[in-house]
């Protein structure tokens, strides 16, 4: 069971693991841009918490440009986060934006915003 | 009497709000002047252009090619997409669309202490563009 009601401790240290064209990158600017109280670490042994997941992107084509007069891509991001020291897994979440006004910058920042809310 | 101990209590309580808030804005870890930093190969070789724009806007810092003489590490990502012909005939735009993200880790702490990231629906500089929007933002970060 995904322990939905357990809350992460302000100022935890988390490590936020590589993924898929540098999406970490996009997560760790939203937790500044969202002022999640965590402290990110680079060292996975020095955190409490790891952050792992995927995000996929699509850019907006010819049709969707003619039809839809939309230039914004479509962006896909699922994360996860467990305690390193039990292993359970007390957060996940994903975001879908068919018209993402800002890219993989909108997903990373969705995924902060949704993650400080399960912060104590 | 009465009056005294209140302006006390308050001198007392203003006096912790300001401690606290202090050790709030440290923990922060903002960059000090002149501190050495490395930045890592990022992929299309987005740390050149990072390079360069941390000499346009005179980001106060010292650059260092040698990992274990840095303070600091600057790792990022970023993504450029041409304008297509539909962007071109639709929109008239040639501009690209860049897309960039940059953290800034403290080596001996292990602490990211800045991290940005910058969508540029129709560039004008390219890489250049965003590349000097994550300098400018760092400079802001910079004591």
């Amino acid at each position: 069971m995904l322990s939905s009601t357990k809350k992460i401790k302000p100022g935890a240290r988390i490590f936020i693991a590589p993924m898929e064209g540098g999406f970490e990158n996009f997560i760790v600017a939203g937790f500044q841009k969202k002022q999640v109280p965590l402290v990110v670490v680079i060292d996975r042994s020095k955190a409490d918490y790891e952050l792992s997941g995927i995000s996929d992107s699509e850019k907006a084509g010819w049709a969707k440009m003619f039809f839809m007069g939309s230039m914004q891509s479509r962006e896909e991001a699922s994360i996860k986060v467990s305690d390193l020291k039990t292993g359970t897994l007390v957060f996940a979440y994903s975001v879908h934006k068919g018209n993402s006004v800002r890219g993989r910058q909108s997903a990373g920042e969705a995924c902060a915003k949704h993650l400080k809310h399960i912060i104590e | 009497m009465k009056i005294k101990l209140v302006a006390v209590s308050m001198l007392v309580l203003v006096v912790s709000l300001g401690a606290f808030s202090q050790a709030n804005s440290n923990s922060k870890g903002r960059i000090p002047k002149g501190a050495k930093l490395f930045i890592a190969p990022m992929p299309d070789s987005f740390d050149t252009y990072i390079k360069a724009a941390i000499d346009k806007k005179k980001v106060p810092v010292e650059i260092v090619d040698d990992k274990s003489k840095a303070q600091y590490q600057i790792t990022g990502a970023s993504e450029s997409q041409k304008a297509g012909a539909a962007k071109k005939i639709l929109a008239l735009d040639w501009r690209s669309t860049e897309e960039a993200s940059i953290q800034v880790a403290n080596l001996e702490s292990g602490e990211v202490v800045f991290a940005y990231s910058v969508h540029l629906q129709s560039s004008n500089h390219g890489k250049q563009s965003s590349a000097e929007s994550c300098a400018k933002h760092l400079k802001d970060h910079i004591r």
